[in-house]
This record gives C-alpha cells, structure tokens and sequence, in this order.
C-alpha cells in the first residue's frame, strides 16, 4: 500500500513544482505582453475613471494603454469589491479611441446601462457600470 | 501614481513561495514514507528529522517576505521564490542524503536568510561594495592565501580549501567569486567613459582589443594573482569561473568580440597546459573523454553518476527510494545526480527551469538598472550563479569534465548557500526600482548574448539528461557495477535454487532490508556460483539471474508497476535444476578430500543428476575467505567438470576412435548455461593451475585444428557427453541443468531447450564401440585410465555407462582424480551407477 501513496506523493509533488514554473512563466509573458502593447500603442489619452459608489468621489488616473478593472491583485485597477470578479473588465486604446471589453466577469459590465457583450467605444462621460461598481469614463486631451 | 504596484508584487512572491512550499512539504511527506516503501511494510522506521528543515525553510522565506515587503516594495517578485524553491529542494535532498549535514545545511540556511533579512535594510551597502573594491578583493585574496599555509579539508583529506576550526569552515574561494564580480563591475563602471571614448574611436583612428588593454591593466593583474593563488590550490573549477566570468563582465562592459575570442583561445590554452602539468587536469580530461575504460579507477564517479541518472528515468524514484548515495560527493558535487535519480526527467527540467528563471529575471534586472555599475553588476551575478550551475550540471552529464564545484543553492556547502543567497540580496537590492529611468544601454547585444548562451547550456543540458534517462538507461543499468541490483537483493527475494525433488540447494531469506543469500548444500558452491554484494555473481547464480530476479518469467505488467511504485523488481522466480540431491551428496562423499570432478547424466535425455567438482569451497563465508579462495593453487572456485580440461590421450583413442569433434560434443554452447566460473570481468578466471588449464572460450574446442586427433584435452563434460552418446546408442543427448522456472501464471514452466538430441552414428557402431570394456554381469560398461602416470600431472579418468541390456533410463558418467587414484576413480563410478540403477526410484524417473 506504502507504494501507491508514495506514487501519489510523487505526483502531488511534480503537479506543485511544475504549478509554480508554469504559472510564473504565464504571469511573465503577461506582463511581457502587457508591455509590448503599451510601447506599440500610440500615446493613448490618460482615462480618467471616476469611481462614482457612495455618493463619495474617488478619481483615478492612467496613462497606460490598457487598463483592468478586478479584485486581482495584478490588476491595474484593484478595488476590494465583492461583486467584481477577479479580472473583471478591460478598457484599451487602439484605433484611436477606447474600448471596453467585458472579461468574462460573473456579474456583468454594462456601459451606459447596455450589457457590454463585445468590445465596444467608450465616449468621455459614459457610465461604466462593474458589478455593483459605478464608473464615470472621462479623458484628458492630449 | 494614485495606485501602488505593490500588491502585485507581493501577491506573486506569496503564491509563488506557497507553491514551492506546497512542493516541499510533499516532497518531505514522500521523504517521511519512504522507508515503508522501500521495506513495502509499516512496522518500520519512518524518517522525521527532515521536518525540521522544512520548518526552518518556510518560516524563515515567510519572515524574509514579509520584511522584504516593506523595505524593498519594488523589488522583482520572482527571485526570492525560485530562490526558496532551489534551496529547499537542496535542503531536503541533503537530508535524505546525509541527516547530519541535513542539520548543518539548516543552521546555514537559517544564517544566510538571517543576512538577507538584515542586509535588505542597507541598500547604500552596493555603493559601499564599490568604492572600497580593491579593499574587499585584496582580503578575499588574503584569505585564499592564508589557506595555502592555514588551510584544511573537512573531510580530512582532499584538496585543503577551507579555513576555520572547530567545525565551522569557510571557503575563501566561494567568497573570491563574488567579490571579483563587484570588482570587475565597480571598474568597469568607473573606467565608462573611457570605454565609451575608446569605442567612438575619438582617441584613435579604429576602436580595437589594444585600446583596451591599457585600460584592463589593473584587472589584469588582479585575475592573474586570483588565478595564480587558484592553480596553487589546484581548485581548478574555481579557477575556471574566474576566467569565464572575467571574459563575460569585460564583454558586457566592452560590446567587444575580440575578448571573447580571446579568451576562448586562452582556456583551450590553459587546459592543454593544464593536461600535461597538473595530474588533477589530466585525470578529469581522460575520465572525461573515455570513462568506460577504468569504471572503478578514475572514472568511477562519473561513471556512478550516469548510472544514477539512468536510474531515474522520466519521473525518477521518488524521494528517498533511489541510491543516489552510491555516487560519491552526492550531496555537493553531485547533487543534481541525487536530484537527478529520485525526481527524473520531470524533476531535472524543472531544476533546469528554475535556473533559466533565475536568469531570465537576472537579465532584466540587469537591463533595468539605474546605472551602469548595477548592470555589470546583475548580468555579472547571473553569470556567476547559471554560469556555475551549468559547469558543474555539465559536468555531472559528462559534456564537460567533471569540476569540483557546487550547484548554486542547492549543493550542501555553507560558503556556497551563503554566497548564493548574497548575489540574491544584491540582485533584490538593483531589482528595487526607483523612480530614476534605466540607464542608456550603449550595446544591448552581449545581455541578450550572454542570456542566449546560458538558454541554450540549459537547453543542452536537458537534452543530455534525456539522452543518459530514456534510450540509454538500460544499457547503463545493467552494468555490473550498478550496485542498484546488490542492494534489491536485500529488499526483495530473490528465487531459490531447488533439486529435481525440489528440496532447497540456495535460498533467499529474512526481513526485507536484511534479506540473504543461504546455499543450504554448500559442497555445490563451485556448480551453483554466488550472488555476492562485493564479489558479483558466477555460476547458475549469475546465468539465472533474471529469473531469480524476477525480471523474466514475471508478467510485464508487474515488472513495470513495481519498478514503478518501489524501483525493484517483482519477488524473484523459484527454477528447479535437474541435480540429485541424494545422488549429489554421494558423489560428495567420495571426491572429499581429493582434487577432482564428477558428472553423472541420463544418457537420453541429456538432464545432469549429479555435478561435483573438488575442492570446493561455502558460498556463505565468501566474504570471510575469498582471498584465500583466489589465491587457493587448487582453484576451489573453479567448477572443474565444465571449465578445467585433461588430456584423454590413448584412452580417446580406444573408446572414441573417430575422434570428439565427430560426436559432436560441442557441449558448451550447447547447454543453456554458461556454465565457466563468472559472468562478467569480476571473476573471471582465478588461479587455474597445473591440470586446469585456462577456460577456452565455450565452442573453441572443437573447431581447433585437430592436432594428434583426439589427443586435445577435454572437458570432463564433453567426455561425459561423449560416454552418453555411446550408452544412448549414438544418439548425442542434449546437456541440460536447469528443468523449470516456477511463473507465477504458468506454475512450473520448462524452459525452451537450446539444443536436440542428434544421431552421430549408428547403434551397432556405438555397442561395438563400448563392447570392450562390457561388465555384462553388472550391465555396465567402464573405461579406466590413468594418463600421464607418474608424474606430476597424472589423471585418473573413468568414463561409464549402463549397457543396452538394462531396462531403465541409460545413464553415462565421467569421473576425474587428478593424481593416480585408478581404484578410488572406478569404486566412486561404480557406487554412482549402482546408486542410480538400484535406486531406480520414481524419483529418478518423474520426469
């Protein structure tokens, strides 16, 4: 019997090792990508988002061309917020103009209370809804 | 910034530390089962004293993450991860390897995360380390030298590199490497501008190696007293490191090719300058280039490590279940052989990831830097760490010779984990970015060359690893001196030898961990041969092996799972031989006390009843006497009825007129065994002397030119074959010693006959040929003859048979004295056939 727990052992082991290799090199290229989108991308205008819950205002800044909203710690904007799921929606600057791209995220993103189900254009002082987050979209001419 | 990047951070360094603890903790939970699987029982020791490592390890990485957090929150998130997960892994291999190094490795590790924690704090201790540099390389090299006249070996032999006293010791080399890397960076930074001037070309009409060698003068200097102070140490892979990172740091700093052809130039130099002065070089080269020719002289190390990477396969052993140990050095040297054996290819291309990691951050590092100092500085440390770990692994896999330097984090040593984990504080301390942009890099080229080149050392590493794991391993596994199949010996049992009655001649018993070989009728010894942890296998011991072992004959399906599960075999296969006990025990008697041999035979069937050879000697007190036994002059080792060979002289020309060859007696190949002493080089041939004559190769007999017909010496086998050729009326049986094999799905299987019984002549021939020397009384025939008599080398030769009145099985006999024993020889022949033809039993007759 020793044997095929220690085979089990074995298994668990390689699994955990190989877990931690794959998973490094993943949030390596990540980042790589991240970068390479960042120095491809022509100088994106910085999106202002407005964090608009609680009556209370909260401005953030960025200067990035992409910019992620989620509970997870990589991403670009981190809120500590239950009903966002961990990389919860992406906005990006391509063909001039910013995007929004629903990630797949359990409770939805609606911009301008439309569900978002495809990337679609995001105009300065549209309503980003995450979850039960609230965002106002705004951007700084360049 | 309205937002921290620093939960990212830390958020990937605590994953990714809580997978390598993941990792370790069921490695060690492994390392703790072990023993049950290898005695495949509960009721035995289990290993625990591991654990303590383990607890050191994890809290120690948690304390220096949580204080690295909030003194470098900037800090690369990969390098302290895949630093814990190397220096575990080697923790715990030295553990298993060596408890008592274990707890030293631990108080070591213990230290060196204690600097880390400490030395976070202190980021100016970089601009320290560059503006005093002549002062750190100067002592680095006083305290090399001191060695010279102070040093010592912990092991109390062996090169004496270390310096220190009552049981803490450090090696001022491991020391020297880092401190000429911040050396050569901090120069190298400082001499910048003129680099840069000299590369312009404003100084000079083309920017060349010349213009550079006034400004490398200094370091010049410094690498040759390093260097110089190395060759008197004879610590040749130290001195090798400091050549290659010399060359590495220049290039770096210099974008200038010329010094790497330079410097290649010059290490292919100084090898072949090192071949014909130092006998160290010398050793390594040979054993480097050709191994296989001196496996238990120079190159039994690397030969032993091959064997143990061939042992590991595609997921290795599993920890604690291999042999790793039998290598030498396992735990420093050769830790990645250890590594190698119990976490296979899986665990060899993990190892090799996690370097190629360290380096691919290392580079980064590197290109970020904020100046020029900390980026010779980074790709410096990079080389130094990857760079080593590919000499040594290299080495290990013999694509390089073998040098004696350790695997960075991994290898047990604590000058080494201390060293390594101090490039890692440095690394940490450049990789806190700050503000400030990265410094304009003048030529990126050498960083991607220098990561390219380490890439692809991993790469062939890797591939090598395979090589020596899948299609090679079973060729390096089944050689002699893989001590693997001595040490399955006491784990698993091994099959027993029985007689026709299948009562025991050797069998294997005890606990398992303490099982022994036993032959229970000792006077066979020289016929069954041994099995022997120190003195290998001969006899049916060794030409049975794979069936005693349990590799054939088992269903491949449980060879597989249990190599798989336990890394043995399946409990060995019982094989029943053809030999009488009782008849065997008689022929005893008679011989004791003589020098000489008896076979006894059916003559129609071919199954040997009685072999004895005399003097023998107790396969159970090998150990005890082997040297007596080879330097015996009456050979007890020798089986005399198969490999010694007397003259028949007149006696053949009597009885076989036509000659041996014409029966075609050509016994040896004949029988399925190969019945000459020893299976492999071990023992081959020990002290034959006078009558004996050296063991020809089986088959050479009868295809040598017939010089003086008949008059060749025989073996007593052939002759004996020949004696049941004419008893069988002319047909030639076919020899056979071995009857079944007990399979576990089959119960008791023959084994496929190598050889048919064939008619030589005709029946008339053969009794007209035996007719003279007719007992008519008794129906026997017999032929007694003394050769040679008088002198030294006279021998008694009976040959016997029953005659074609007889109603039972024919039986034939060939008996030898070696002296003038003419009465004795025909009493011993007389009393066997008697035995056998009285004693006509069932017994005698199952088959």
């Amino acid at each position: 019997m020793s044997g095929p727990i220690l085979l089990a052992l074995r298994l668990l082991l390689a699994v955990a090792l190989y877990a931690f290799l794959v998973w490094a090199l993943w949030l390596m290229w990540r980042d790589l990508r991240q970068q390479s989108r960042q120095l491809a991308a022509p100088a994106a205008p910085p999106l202002i988002l407005t964090l608009k819950n609680d009556g209370a205002e909260l401005t953030y800044r960025f200067t990035t061309a992409e910019v992620i909203i989620g509970r997870d710690p990589t991403c670009n904007l981190r809120l500590d917020e239950k009903t966002l799921s961990a990389r919860h929606a992406r906005l990006s600057y391509h063909h001039g103009q910013w995007w929004v791209e629903d990630l797949h995220s359990t409770n939805g993103t609606l911009l301008n209370a439309e569900r978002v189900s495809e990337p679609v254009v995001a105009a300065a002082g549209d309503l980003l809804r995450c979850g039960a987050v609230l965002f106002e979209v705004n951007f700084e001419p360049t | 910034m309205p937002y921290e990047p620093s939960p990212a951070i830390d958020w990937i360094e605590r994953r990714l530390l809580l997978l390598a603890g993941l990792f370790l903790f069921f490695t060690a939970l492994a390392l703790t089962l072990s023993p049950a699987a290898r005695t495949r029982s509960w009721s035995v020791d289990l290993r625990w004293s591991h654990w303590l490592g383990f607890l050191v390890w994890s809290l120690g990485f948690a304390l220096v993450q949580r204080r690295l957090r909030r003194l470098l929150p900037n800090r690369d998130p990969y390098l302290l991860p895949v630093a814990a997960a190397l220096s575990g892994w080697g923790l715990m291999t030295v553990w298993r390897l060596l408890p008592g190094f274990g707890a030293r490795q631990t108080v070591w590790l213990a230290l060196s995360l204690a600097f880390l924690a400490a030395g976070a704090q202190f980021p100016q201790s970089l601009a320290l380390l560059r503006r005093y540099k002549y002062v750190w390389l100067t002592s680095a090299l006083l305290l090399l030298a001191a060695t010279l006249l102070l040093g010592v070996n912990p092991l109390g032999y062996g090169p004496r590199m270390w310096l220190g006293c009552c049981g803490v010791y450090l090696q001022p080399s491991e020391l020297l490497k880092l401190l000429l890397v911040v050396y050569l960076a901090a120069y190298m930074a400082d001499r910048r501008p003129f680099l840069v001037l000299a590369e312009s070309g404003a100084v000079g009409p083309r920017p060349r190696l010349a213009r550079l060698l006034p400004l490398l003068a200094p370091t010049l200097v410094m690498i040759g007293l390093a260097l110089a102070l190395l060759l008197m140490q004879r610590d040749l892979g130290a001195a090798m490191i400091f050549f290659l990172l010399y060359a590495a740091v220049v290039y770096l700093a210099s974008g200038e090719r010329g010094v790497l052809i330079l410097a290649g130039l010059g290490l292919m130099l100084s090898v072949l300058i090192g071949y014909r002065l130092f006998d160290v070089v010398q050793t390594r080269v040979d054993s480097w280039l050709n191994p296989w020719v001196d496996p238990s002289g120079r190159s039994y190390q690397i030969i032993q490590a091959l064997i143990a990477i061939a042992n590991g396969g595609m997921i290795g052993r599993g920890p604690g279940l291999g042999s790793p140990g039998l290598a030498p050095l396992a735990h420093s040297d050769l830790i990645f052989v250890a590594i190698a054996e119990e976490f296979g290819l899986a665990g060899v291309v993990a190892l090799f990831t996690l370097f190629g990691l360290l380096t691919a951050r290392g580079l980064r590092i590197a290109l970020q830097a904020q100046d020029h100092y900390r980026r010779y500085l980074a790709a410096g440390l990079v080389a130094l760490l990857t760079g080593q770990a590919l000499l040594i692994i290299a080495g290990n896999l013999r694509l390089l010779p073998l040098t004696g330097v350790t695997l960075p984090f991994v290898s047990y040593g604590g000058s080494s984990l201390a060293i390594s984990f101090i490039c890692l504080l440095l690394l940490l301390l450049i990789s806190e970015r700050s503000e400030a942009a990265p410094v304009r890099i003048h030529r990126p080229a050498p960083y991607l060359e220098l990561g390219g080149f380490l890439f692809l050392g991993l790469t062939i590493c890797a591939l090598a690893a395979g090589w020596w794991m899948l299609p090679r391993a079973a060729a390096l596994l089944s050689r002699t001196d893989n001590q693997r199949r001595a040490i399955a010996d006491r784990y698993v049992k091994r099959g027993a030898l029985l007689d026709r009655d299948q009562q025991p001649i050797s069998v294997s018993s005890g606990e398992p961990g303490a099982i022994t070989r036993r032959v229970v009728y000792p006077e066979l010894s020289n016929v069954v041969g041994y099995t022997n942890a120190t003195y290998g296998q001969a006899g049916l011991e060794a030409s049975l092996d794979e069936y005693l072992r349990g590799e054939r004959g088992n269903p491949g399906l449980l060879i597989w799972q249990q190599r798989l599960l336990y890394g043995q075999p399946p409990p060995g296969l019982d094989v029943r031989l053809t030999l009488d006990l009782d008849l065997q025990r008689l022929a005893d008697e008679h011989l004791k006390g003589y020098t000489g041999t008896l076979i006894a035979l059916n003559a129609e069937n071919g199954e040997i009843l009685a072999m004895s050879s005399h003097p023998t000697f107790d396969a159970n007190l090998l150990d005890e006497q082997w040297e007596s036994l080879v330097k015996d002059p009456r050979a007890p080792l020798v089986n005399r009825a198969t490999l010694s060979r007397y003259p028949l002289d007149d006696l053949a020309e009597r009885l076989f007129p036509q000659g041996l060859a014409a029966l075609g007696v050509d016994p040896l190949p004949a029988m399925r065994l190969p019945l000459n002493g020893a299976q492999d080089s071990q023992t081959s041939s020990q002290g034959i002397s006078k009558n004996a004559s050296t063991p020809t190769p089986p088959g050479l007999q009868p295809t040598q030119p017939a010089r003086g017909g008949s008059a060749l010496p025989t073996s007593p086998l052939q002759a004996a074959l020949a004696a049941a050729t004419l008893t069988n009326q002319g047909v030639r049986p076919a020899a056979e010693i071995v009857s079944a094999v007990l399979t576990p799905l089959g119960g008791w299987t023959p084994l496929e006959r190598l050889s048919q019984p064939q008619r030589v002549m005709d029946a008339q021939q053969a009794l007209a040929q035996i007719t003279p020397f007719a007992l008519p009384t008794e129906q026997i025939w017999m032929a007694v003859e003394t050769i040679a008599p008088g002198t030294p080398d006279a021998v008694t030769w009976v040959l016997a048979g029953t005659l074609p009145e007889w109603r039972g099985a024919p039986y034939a006999l060939a008996v030898i004295f070696e002296g003038e024993y003419p009465d004795l020889a025909e009493q011993t022949a007389r009393a066997l056939l008697n035995a056998l033809m009285g004693g006509q039993s069932a017994a005698l007759n199952s088959e």
